[in-house]
């Protein structure tokens, strides 16, 4: 995050530089594709600076085009107003990524039907192809093997969930547990837990609360 | 009740050669400890003449052919080959390795320690005990392979012998006028004459492939089995577990899949035998396995058991009992490509007239099409008010149909597709707010109709 109210433009490009090796690190992004999305992440928060206010505002668009937490940049999309051209920008980064993102598609979409106008109109229709059918279902879960068949009870105990959208958080996470290859008692726990505050943090989503994963954004 | 089987392995002197041994065996129960903590190999004959284990006879045989099995003296002249298995022959029923056994028991001597010299003297001791005209003119055919070169050596020996031709040579007893002495010097000949099977292997070798008992071991322990449920009630289900050893311990997993009353046994299974608190996955003591198996509960298998490359084999698995987030599709509709009398019946239905190519019928049904669509819109006004959707562009399995219109099975699907496409914000969000008015009612059903715009995908419900 940028602090403070004194800073200039070379505290930004500071910033946004060296921002790009650990992008370039940390994403496996080549370099070039690093420098450009320096670039428009240095126009765009260069241009909210000079118009000499809304730091916070500056602060989270850095956010949105930094981190690599899906969740938080779902939770800037769909509950800030960083402005048309950030968003529009962010978004469309987003759906080039080869990541399934069909639980943020999916989430997207809910709220664009609560909340119009929340995502840019030209992206609806991409949305609606992200959403893989395979994510809708048990069929994108593994089978458990080994020890880990003792936990089947447990493990489908998770998959039980009221709403539509529960459903699609618990099989996103039990997925990813048996892939890891490591179910446990802990890991089981954890895994209860990371639903539940993913149901609650999509569901602020959905209701367009601005308090998400127990703080404030921004 | 036990079903193991194993090999027991013994070398016996061979009754022409008694300081050369034959190898020799015999088919003898095994314990499962044995078999797990010792090695013992489990031999199966089922199915009859197949190899349950077709790596077993390659590490067989590549323990045969191994250096250290065979009588270095002797393989410096070629008495110790290797031996390859046999490809295995479907009218033979029996496996590669009995075959193996019989070709060994066969073509193989045994021998505690024996030098080149030694096998000479055998081999001339041998060939002076069976001393005759045949073995006499057998040993001259084969040191002189030429007629003209074989009737000189004779007539070196015997000036009176007439030989025009090899039919000659039976007129004279070979025996009498020839002696071993004579074809000294061709050590090759005289053992290969006499010695029936030219391939030697240490005696010592077979305590490479059995256990003190002589019974078959290539590995020192065997740490996996599959066991099976035997049939028993009317209440059986097929149950396999795959157990892995430890020290005394045996882990139990069973093989559950997607199968219910699986899951029912498995947990019966280990309240049963289990020594921990394992619900599915338990562990128990090995005498207990035994038990199992004295029992006649289950019977074992080893299916992960391979002698030449590390096979990790079948895992247990389980699969979670499937559900999935709601999806519903509308469906096809009769259109240009359907069947005229097709056409015909859906207007006859709503009492249109059927006359006019296939073109006219179309524009009718388009008509016909934006009347019912008016008729029925606050219906479906009402429908997607109360139940809001988004769509997305897959089809998900066993996605159901979208519950309204049900009583107008023949313009259902034309009419929900004409509704979608009317109310698609941004084709994605399904708002009965929302009015796509390029096209009007009729234009639209005729669009769809003549294929000229589509609708795809499937609808998820707003939370």
């Amino acid at each position: 995050m940028l602090n403070g109210s004194n800073g200039g433009q070379s505290a930004i490009v500071t910033r946004a530089t060296a921002l790009v090796p650990t992008v370039a690190n940390d994403e496996g992004l080549k370099r070039e594709e690093a420098v450009h999305k320096m670039e428009i992440c240095f126009d765009l928060l260069s241009s909210y600076f000079e118009e000499g206010a809304e730091l916070a505002r500056v602060n989270l668009i850095y956010e949105l085009f930094t981190t690599p937490d899906l969740m938080r940049r779902a939770e800037l999309l769909l509950t800030e107003d960083l402005g048309e051209m950030a968003l529009s920008k962010a978004w469309t980064d987003l759906m080039a990524e080869g990541r399934d993102i069909s639980l943020l598609a999916y989430t997207a979409l809910q709220v664009e039907a609560r909340r119009p106008g929340t995502v840019p109109q030209e992206l609806l229709a991409s949305l609606s192809a992200k959403v893989s059918g395979e994510s809708l279902s048990t069929k994108c879960i593994g089978r458990l093997e080994g020890d880990a068949v003792e936990y089947i009870e447990e493990v489908e105990a998770m998959l039980r969930q009221d709403s539509d959208l529960g459903l699609l958080v618990a099989y996103q996470h039990v997925s990813g547990l048996i892939e890891s290859g490591r179910v446990n008692p802990e890991t089981l726990s954890t895994t209860e837990e990371a639903i539940q505050e993913d149901i609650r943090t999509f569901e602020s989503l959905l209701a367009g609360d601005k308090k998400v994963k127990g703080g404030v954004a921004a | 009740m036990n079903t193991l089987k194993t090999f027991r392995f013994w070398l016996e002197p061979d009754e022409e050669f008694p300081r050369f041994k034959r190898l020799a065996w015999e088919l003898v129960d095994v314990a499962i400890r044995d078999v797990l903590v010792g090695g013992v190999h489990p031999w199966s004959t089922v199915p009859e003449g197949t190899d349950a284990h077709p790596s077993l006879v390659d590490a067989f045989l590549q323990r045969l052919n191994n250096e250290t099995a065979k009588v270095a003296e002797l393989d410096a002249f070629g008495y110790c080959h290797d031996v390859s298995a046999q490809r295995g022959y479907g009218y033979v029923r029996k496996s590669r390795f009995e075959q193996a056994l019989e070709h060994l028991q066969k073509d193989m001597y045994f021998v505690d320690d024996l030098s080149y010299m030694q096998l000479l003297d055998i081999a001339k001791r041998r060939l002076r005990d069976l001393w005759s005209h045949r073995v006499a003119r057998e040993l001259a055919e084969r040191a002189y392979t030429g007629f003209q070169e074989l009737r000189q050596f004779l007539k070196a020996k015997d000036k009176s012998m007439k030989l025009s031709g090899y039919g000659d040579i039976d007129q004279y007893d070979l025996g009498e006028v020839l002696s071993l002495e004579d074809f000294e010097g061709r050590d090759t000949l005289l053992i290969s004459e006499a010695i029936p099977s030219l391939n030697f292997r240490k005696a010592s070798w077979l305590a490479n492939v059995t256990d003190g008992q002589g019974r078959l071991r290539v590995v020192p322990n065997i740490p996996k089995v599959t066991v099976t449920a035997i049939p028993s009630g009317s209440d059986y289900v097929h149950m396999v577990w795959h157990v892995v050893r430890d020290g005394e311990t045996c882990r139990f997993r069973p093989e559950i899949g997607k199968s219910e009353s699986k899951r029912r046994k498995a947990r019966e299974f280990a309240e049963q035998w289990r020594m921990d608190e394992g619900r599915l996955c338990f562990s128990t003591s090995l005498d207990r396995l035994s038990q199992m198996l004295e029992r006649g509960v289950v019977t074992p298998s080893f299916p992960m058991l391979n002698y030449t490359f590390d096979y990790r084999g079948p895992v247990a698995t389980a699969e979670v009992s499937e559900n999935r987030v709601p999806a519903y599709f509308i469906g096809g509709f009769y259109d240009r490509k359907s069947n005229g009398d097709v056409l015909k019946d859906i207007l006859r239905e709503y009492g249109v007239s059927m006359t006019g190519n296939k073109a006219k019928l179309l524009q009718k049904l388009a008509k016909l099409a934006a009347k019912q669509y008016a008729d029925r819109r606050p219906e479906m006004d009402a429908f997607f008010s109360e139940h809001r959707f988004v769509r997305i562009n897959s089809i998900p399995p066993k996605s159901e149909r979208l519950p309204v219109l049900e009583d107008q099975p023949m313009l259902r699907n034309l009419l929900l597709t004409m509704y979608a496409l009317k109310h698609l914000r941004g084709n994605a969000i399904l708002d009965v707010a929302h009015d796509n008015n390029t096209y009007t009612e009729e234009q639209l059903a005729h669009a769809l109709l003549q294929g000229k715009v589509a609708f795809t995908g499937s609808f998820l419900r707003v939370a």
